[in-house]
């Protein structure tokens, strides 16, 4: 049952954040992601930092959830780590080996992509925690419409991100079931070769599909049933209401934004 | 034959799957059956009796190869007045997970006055009612996956009545729950039919379910065979064993009993029934030995 | 003297230990399978009974308590591997799970992962397909997907007795079935443990298909067992099946009234049959039970 715990999963609480529009929270990652990319020296990366502090006490939401949050990737984010040392020559070298230096310059690459990914993570982390799924899509709908006269199918998007969020931990379900339902059967016991690994692989892509597909036709049924016609107007249950607040932070995210892709290079 | 008060009319209604492939099969054969408003309607049958495909034509989610399928007076093969007809007709389906949109409940239930574009005040009310009619205001901040099968249920239920439907069609709304589940949610139906005048209809293969409706109507290949109320329906039980339906406990046993010379009326559905009229029984039995 | 196949002590199971979404699903169970018995576990949902026989083969392992197959701690190092040639575990819906090309192949994936040639696998398969009840002439080069929903559980069924385990384990096999597929499912299992000698659990919620049936029910609630022994004794027990949140069965219920109303029958779990025998010999007519 991985019910509760899915991947960036909404934290009920009444926090600065949480009392935020979802479209501010969408731009401000953006801009906060951006920020980050730009962002050439230290100093400037301080200054992300320091904003997104900010973020992580006015989510409300404990330290500790952003940590479960990046945690899964450690194996990743060390192996990341340890590439960018090796790779990336410039200054004196600390440590040697055969083929294999570590130099300065090396370290301190690797230590900004680290920090680069940890700041993305969190501050895609505090939207997510702080703004439950279906706002999020409202959001992107909301900023996406000025597109519909390019053709770009905002609701319809929104609308199919909301579903895809809203099955994901039934599919999980699901694929837990299979796994155990297969095993039992013997799958990818006997031996551990790849072909074993491949059918074990097979048993449980072949019947999640199908079952998806079966899903979305039942889903789309019962969707026409309660009167949904793709590209007919409608309305939304929550609105979405910009406050001071808002525009707060959406000045204060833009300046930084713009400070870290003009100050130097 | 014509009723006023005839909601939905099904008229020498055909129905063919898979025209012209090999696998070709005609899932109506000509079915005539009416809907009264107000009425509690159960469509009884195995399997491949045809009573899902009947019912999707009751929304026009399906039209009529041949013949006439007609709701409050509106043709369901003229597409224009589908989207009213879909206003009139709600639908809950056998899996209550694959019916919910929202990943909050309130949003969930929000799903189809918004697709009638009503304002977000309306929208709102509409909510809270259908939450309050199903008893499932308490949860409506709570995503659906942590629901338990009859909350889902009973959440597809509240998504359906939040268009304020005449009609509520259930295709076997309760095949996929447990049997105290099952119970809640048959008399929560008849509430809603008898205290909201909602008018139900609603599929399944179990006869003990059907004894819950005022009228029931027996399906098998493609055809309305038997109709009447569910104690009339229940003495026929030579056809109904044919069908491969199963009689309630009750009703298996007041059968078994009265083939072996109990006096009992014919077309016992449910234990109360029983019970009464074997206590009475004895008590005459008691009596008459008595003198 | 029979002896245990499967035994639970003190079972205990919580999903998610130490983090806010905590659940203690088995809080102490105490339960033994007999060689060749039926036992129907029954419960309302949330009671732990799917949990429970999880463990029977290894799928899940104790949080604390043990649990012993054939006598072998299933946590002994690398039990789980070996435990499901010997106790097969059919889940709930079982028709989702099959993704071969042909049925045969599905239902030969077992024995071919139990080591079986080619041919022997397929032989095997053929041999399931027929003892679920299923014309494999008709079945066998079918795509699983081109069947219709009863036939599809039965070959899932078949794919895990093509083991040919010594206990077959089935997780609400009849939910969801008309009446005439439930009646083919419970068939199936009598017919198992008459001709094969196939211990089967069954869990379900269904009490009417379970009489009958079952030689031994225990009844859970709340992660524990309550009651466990015949199910003429434990099904008629209104107000503990009430408790636990089942429904009491008709007979059960109508027995009951009669008896308060001064009618000589004996109350008791029954089956239709012996319900009707009771109440005729009461009144005295033909084949009743005096």
């Amino acid at each position: 049952m991985l019910d509760a715990i899915t991947f960036g999963q909404y934290v009920p609480a009444r926090s600065f954040l949480h009392g935020l529009d979802p479209r501010t929270k969408v731009l401000g990652v953006l801009a906060l992601g951006g920020s980050v990319l730009a962002a050439g020296s230290a100093l400037e990366l301080l200054a992300v930092l320091a904003v997104t502090a900010l973020a992580v006490s006015a989510s409300g939401v404990p330290l500790k959830l952003y940590a479960r949050a990046v945690l899964p990737l450690k194996y990743i984010l060390a192996a990341a780590f340890v590439v960018q040392a090796l790779a990336s020559p410039g200054g004196q070298v600390i440590w040697a080996a055969g083929r294999f230096s570590v130099t300065a310059g090396g370290l301190t690459g690797a230590a900004f992509v680290l920090a680069r990914v940890l700041l993305l993570l969190t501050a895609a982390s505090a939207l997510t925690f702080t703004t439950p799924p279906t706002r999020v899509a409202a959001a992107v709908e909301a900023l996406l419409s000025p597109l519909k006269k390019l053709g770009v199918p905002a609701a319809e998007l929104s609308l199919a991100m909301t579903v895809a969020l809203r099955f994901i931990p039934v599919l999980l379900d699901e694929a837990q079931l299979l796994l155990k339902a297969q095993r039992s059967r013997g799958a990818g016991a006997a031996g551990r070769g790849p072909v074993k690994w491949a059918q074990l692989t097979v048993s449980l892509l072949v019947p999640l599909i199908a079952g998806a597909i079966r899903r979305a036709e039942e889903l789309a049924v019962a969707m026409e049933s309660r009167g949904y016609r793709p590209g007919a107007a409608r309305t939304r249950l929550l609105e979405l209401k910009m406050q001071k607040r808002d525009a707060a932070v959406l000045a204060l995210l833009g300046a930084l934004f713009l400070g870290t892709v003009l100050w130097g290079g | 034959m014509g009723g006023r008060g005839a909601l939905i009319r099904a008229e020498g209604l055909v129905y063919v799957y898979g025209r012209g492939r090999p696998d070709e099969r005609r899932a109506l054969d000509g079915v005539d059956l009416e809907v009264s408003a107000g009425e509690f309607l159960a469509l009884v049958g195995p399997n491949g009796s045809g009573k899902s495909t009947l019912v999707r034509h009751f929304n026009a989610l399906l039209t009529p190869a041949a013949g006439r399928v007609t709701v409050a007076g509106l043709d369901t093969s003229c597409p224009h007045n589908v989207p009213e007809i879909r206003r009139l007709v709600g639908m809950v389906f056998q899996n209550p997970e694959n019916q919910i949109v929202g990943s909050l409940v309130e949003e969930d239930v929000a799903f189809g006055p918004e697709n009638l574009g009503l304002m977000p005040g309306e929208v709102k009310d509409r909510v809270d009612r259908a939450l309050a009619v199903t008893g499932l205001s308490a949860l409506k901040d709570r995503p659906p996956h942590l629901l338990s099968g009859g909350q889902k249920q009973l959440l597809a239920i509240a998504g359906a009545l939040a268009v304020r439907p005449s009609v509520l069609v259930l295709d076997e709304p309760l095949s996929m729950l447990d049997a105290v589940k099952k119970r809640e949610i048959l008399n929560f139906l008849r509430a809603l039919n008898q205290e909201e005048g909602v008018t139900v209809v609603m599929t399944t293969h179990s006869m003990e379910e059907a004894a819950a409706a005022g009228r029931v109507a027996v399906m098998a290949g493609g055809r309305v065979v038997l109709e009447g109320a569910p104690a009339e329906v229940f003495a026929k039980e030579g056809v109904l064993e044919e069908l491969g339906l199963e009689l309630p406990a009750a009703a298996k046993i007041a059968r078994a009993l009265s083939r072996r010379g109990l006096p009992l009326s014919p077309g016992i559905t449910g234990e109360d029934d029983l019970a009464g009229e074997l206590e009475g029984l004895w008590r005459l039995w008691r009596g008459a030995a008595r003198h | 003297m029979r002896r245990a196949v499967i035994e639970a002590e003190d079972l205990v199971y919580v999903y998610h230990p130490g983090t806010p979404f905590e659940v203690r699903a088995l809080d102490g169970v105490n339960l033994r399978v007999m060689e060749g018995e039926v036992l129907a576990v029954v419960g309302a949902s949330g009671s732990g009974k799917s949990t429970l026989v999880q463990h029977f083969n290894g799928t899940l392992l104790p949080s604390s308590g043990r649990v012993r197959v054939l006598g072998v701690d299933t946590r002994q190092k690398g039990a789980p591997a070996r435990l499901w040639r010997e106790v097969g575990l059919v889940f709930q819906q079982p028709e989702h799970q099959l993704f071969e090309e042909t049925v045969l192949e599905d239902v030969a994936f077992g024995p071919k992962n139990l080591g079986l040639a080619p041919q022997k696998a397929r032989e095997r398969a053929l041999w399931a397909l027929e003892a679920v009840g299923l014309d494999p002439g008709e079945v066998a080069g079918l795509s699983p997907y081109s069947l219709s929903g009863g036939w599809r559980r039965l070959a899932a069924i078949a794919g895990v007795l093509a083991l040919k385990p010594k206990v077959l384990v089935l997780d609400e096999p009849a939910a969801g079935l008309d009446p005439a597929g439930k009646r083919r499912i419970y068939r199936l299992l009598a017919r198992l443990r008459r001709e094969h000698g196939t211990a089967v659990v069954l869990v379900t919620h269904d009490l009417e298909g379970v009489l009958g049936l079952a030689g031994r029910v225990a009844v859970m609630a709340r992660g524990r067992v309550t009651a466990w022994g015949e199910p003429g004794e434990v099904l008629s027990r209104a107000g503990e099946l009430e408790a636990a949140g089942l429904e009491v069965p008709l007979t059960v219920r109508l027995l009951n009234r009669l008896v308060a109303a001064g009618v000589p029958v004996k109350a008791g779990a029954l089956t239709v049959g012996e319900a009707v025998r009771q109440i005729a010999g009461a009144f005295g007519l033909e084949g009743g039970r005096g």
